[in-house]
């Protein structure tokens, strides 16, 4: 006896029931564990390129200071001791990275208004071409409209050097310090700090500042490291060239050998060192 | 038949829409989260061309104050307008702002289109030297492109990349970052070192034979003087040791580390730089030779210096010649009182001007300064007195008292003489017991000393020889480095300004 059914309403065979399970298995099981490594990948390059941008962030923010500096050295257990040659350290809880910048501007409490104090130098050119304080001179003297040489310049290590502000003021410097430490009381990850000092007082002109958090993967994490290089005292380079060093280790690494990914910049000072 | 085909067709269609739809997102958090961080990249890049940009500004405008030093030794001489500066304000020009007009900057660009937008120097100070000279202040501001508009995906880079995402010009979206920098140049005097020589530099041959320092404005660093200033001092804690001797003479073909300068055994007490010379693989210095009472950390081989040529200048007045060439007169400091002499110039006298007043005088000899032409051999000018010399022939001091006897000013600032000369065997000499009291600028003169010799002041010419070892010395003063005619700018301070407005 021949049934009569409707081709339109066959069913699957069993045998056909079964392959297309297996093959749906076979894709379904490919789509999970490729949405596994893509998720491990996304993960992992996200890691890579947030470490690289905290390191980025933390060399720039001192190769900034580093090439305007006048001064650099490092302050351990609260006393500073200039770094100019000859030397590897890395800015940790108690080695505070110190550089000492010109003291250029009419104030140093952050005041983000437009045209404020704390973004004007104290000698802008507006200042010198009204304040009576720089106009003192018969009218139409050359020496009318400019810094007194006496307050501008001063003597050190027997050098003319610019003084940058009035002796009233202060040195003519701020130091910058970069160190490391807990985010906060109730956060312990790991940060670095900016933070801008009058010379020789623990007080900084406003809270300091982080700038990068300490990305930790096992048992290394993001390190600051300085790197003064060994050269002859008569080298234009002595005391003037710095190597900063970032590294983190990524998350996947091509095998155990390579243990971290790092980043170097190697610059000089502009200005020449005054200790 | 054909309904049904489509029933089966559907379901394969939805398959491959929701693998398409899982792929899509999968996509999606991928860009979502990664592409911020890629662009913090990109931005960090701009940051660090703009830097670049900025110092590009500030390094032209140093490079066009020294060709301006070029044309004149006065700073405040400088041909500003012709090379595309304007004040800034019209109401403030003698020490006021200059900007570089922007068809004048130089062209910059790259994948970020790195620009200058805004150059500009004004005085930022002025020394208390004759004349004034400036000291500029350089401010360089350049801006770079940025990959669009959307923020840093870390907070952390705003304070320190200060970007200005939502710029527009011409109404069209401009992200971009900029930097500045400022830098104050401050003037290299002609005179900023003992002795400075194109070719040949050798001194004399004995230990006693010394080039060392001293200042004649500072009273710890010079002993009691004339009204000009302090004399070279008996004392040795007043000496100073900034007798720094340079040579541009280069080592030759094949033979890169040799003897640039011979100290003959005579004591430096200043640095001894050399246009290269010395081997860097070796503890010994190649580019001086006899060098023992020399400090080797003071030894250095990266000397350079471009000469400035100096013609006679043109006056449209001048006074006749005293008969005689005896009892030379002066003016003031802005109207000097100005000879021409005609010929060959021996010794001479200024005379004193009224006593408070300060005398200039200026002279162009159109031939040899010879004193041996002279029954006096010295060259007389009082304290108080500015003497400036321009000789077109050879100089012979013989062993005169060259503004060093008694009634002269003994202080170097006060005589300033210029050699003229093309010749190729244009020479200064002067021997015996000479004392010369000056500044000398002849880059094509061979000075050749013989004997004990003894100059106090500061000397720039071809070559410069000791002959005879002799006890003279030479002894720079300090002053010098501070004042008179500018021949070239040097960087003082470099600051990048991390917080104006933008």
């Amino acid at each position: 006896m021949i049934s009569q059914q409707d081709p339109a309403r066959q069913g699957f065979t069993l045998v056909e029931m079964l392959v297309s399970a297996g093959l749906g298995s076979i894709l379904m099981t490919g789509l999970v564990f490729a949405s596994i490594a893509i998720q491990r990948s996304v993960r992992g390059t996200d890691h890579y390129l947030t470490s690289t941008n905290n390191g980025n962030r933390l060399i720039d923010h001192v190769a900034q200071d580093l090439r305007r500096a006048v001064r650099v050295g490092i302050i351990s257990s609260g006393t500073y001791n200039p770094v100019k040659n000859d030397a590897l350290f890395a800015v940790s809880d108690t080695v505070i990275l110190a550089i000492n910048v010109p003291d250029v501007y009419a104030s140093n409490i952050p005041n983000n208004s437009s045209q404020s104090t704390y973004k004007k130098s104290r000698y802008s050119r507006a200042t010198l071409n009204t304040n009576p304080d720089f106009n003192t001179q018969a009218t139409g003297s050359i020496l009318n409209g400019c810094v007194p040489y006496a307050e501008a310049i001063t003597k050190v290590v027997g050098k003319d050097v610019l003084r940058f502000a009035p002796a009233s003021v202060g040195t003519g410097e701020i130091q910058v310090r970069y160190s490391r430490g807990p985010r906060s009381a109730v956060d312990s990850t790991i940060c670095f700090f900016r933070g801008e000092y009058p010379t020789d007082s623990s007080t900084p002109f406003a809270p300091i500042r982080e700038i990068a958090n300490q990305a930790v993967k096992g048992d290394v994490s993001t390190n600051l490291i300085v790197t003064v290089p060994n050269l002859p005292i008569t080298d234009s380079g002595y005391g003037k060239t710095f190597q900063l060093e970032s590294n983190f280790v990524p998350r996947y690494r091509r095998n155990e050998f390579s243990t971290s990914t790092s980043q170097h910049v190697l610059l000089r000072l502009r200005n020449d060192r005054r200790d | 038949m054909q309904r049904e085909r489509h029933k089966s067709s559907g379901s394969t269609l939805l398959a491959a829409t929701f693998t398409i739809a899982i792929g899509a997102l999968l996509i999606g958090a991928f860009y979502q989260t990664l592409m911020p961080r890629f662009r913090s990249v990109h931005q960090s890049a701009s940051w660090h061309d703009a830097l670049q940009g900025a110092e590009a500004g500030a390094n032209h405008t140093v490079h066009a104050l020294n060709q301006f030093a070029l044309s004149t030794a006065n700073a405040d001489n400088y041909d500003w307008a012709a090379n595309g500066w304007t004040f800034t304000d019209s109401n403030y020009v003698a020490n006021g702002e200059r900007t570089l007009a922007t068809a004048s900057m130089p062209a910059l660009g790259g994948n970020n289109n790195v620009a200058l937008t805004r150059v500009a120097v004004d005085v930022y100070t002025r020394a208390t030297s004759a004349r004034n000279p400036p000291w500029f202040r350089i401010r360089s501001t350049a801006r770079a492109d940025l990959p669009g508009r959307f923020t840093s995906a870390d907070r952390r880079d705003l304070p320190l990349r200060r970007m200005k995402l939502g710029a527009k010009s011409g109404g069209v979206a401009d992200p971009h970052v900029t930097r500045t920098v400022e830098v104050i140049a401050k003037p290299q005097y002609r005179f900023s070192n003992a002795i400075t020589t194109r070719l040949d530099l050798r001194l004399g041959n004995s230990s006693g034979w010394i080039v060392d320092s001293f200042d004649s404005t500072d009273a710890f660093k010079s002993e009691v003087g004339s009204s000009a200033g302090g004399y070279y001092p008996a004392s040795l804690a007043k000496r100073q040791s900034n007798g720094n001797i340079g040579s541009m003479m280069t080592a030759p073909n094949g033979t890169p580390y040799t003897a640039l300068i011979h100290a003959s055994g005579a004591t430096v007490a200043g640095e001894v730089w050399t246009n290269g010379g010395d081997n860097p693989n070796t503890t010994s210095h190649e580019n001086v030779s006899n060098n023992t009472n020399v400090d080797p950390n003071r030894i250095h081989d990266t000397f350079y210096r471009e000469f400035q040529g100096v013609t006679e200048p043109v006056w449209t007045s001048t006074t006749a010649a005293p008969s005689g060439n005896t009892a030379f007169t002066t003016g003031t400091q802005f109207s000097p009182r100005r000879y021409i002499v005609n010929g060959p110039l021996g010794g001479f006298t200024v005379t004193a001007p009224a006593s408070g007043t300060t005398g200039f005088i200026e002279i162009i000899v159109k031939g040899n300064l010879d004193t041996n032409l002279s029954s006096s051999k010295d060259i007389v000018i009082p304290p108080n007195v500015y003497a400036t010399i321009y000789v077109n022939g050879n100089v012979d001091f013989s062993n005169g008292m060259i503004n060093a006897s008694t009634q002269s000013s003994r202080v170097a600032s006060r005589l300033t003489l210029y050699g003229l000369s093309t010749a190729a065997n244009a020479t200064y000499v002067a021997s015996g017991n000479a004392v010369q009291i000056l500044s000398f600028y002849g880059p094509n003169y061979g000075v050749a000393l013989n004997g004990t010799v003894t100059t106090v002041g500061s000397v720039v010419s071809k070559t410069f020889t000791i002959d005879g070892g002799g006890n003279g010395g030479f002894h720079y003063d300090e002053s010098l480095g501070r004042g008179g005619d500018i021949e070239s700018w040097k960087t003082a301070s470099y600051f990048d300004d991390s917080r104006t407005d933008l």
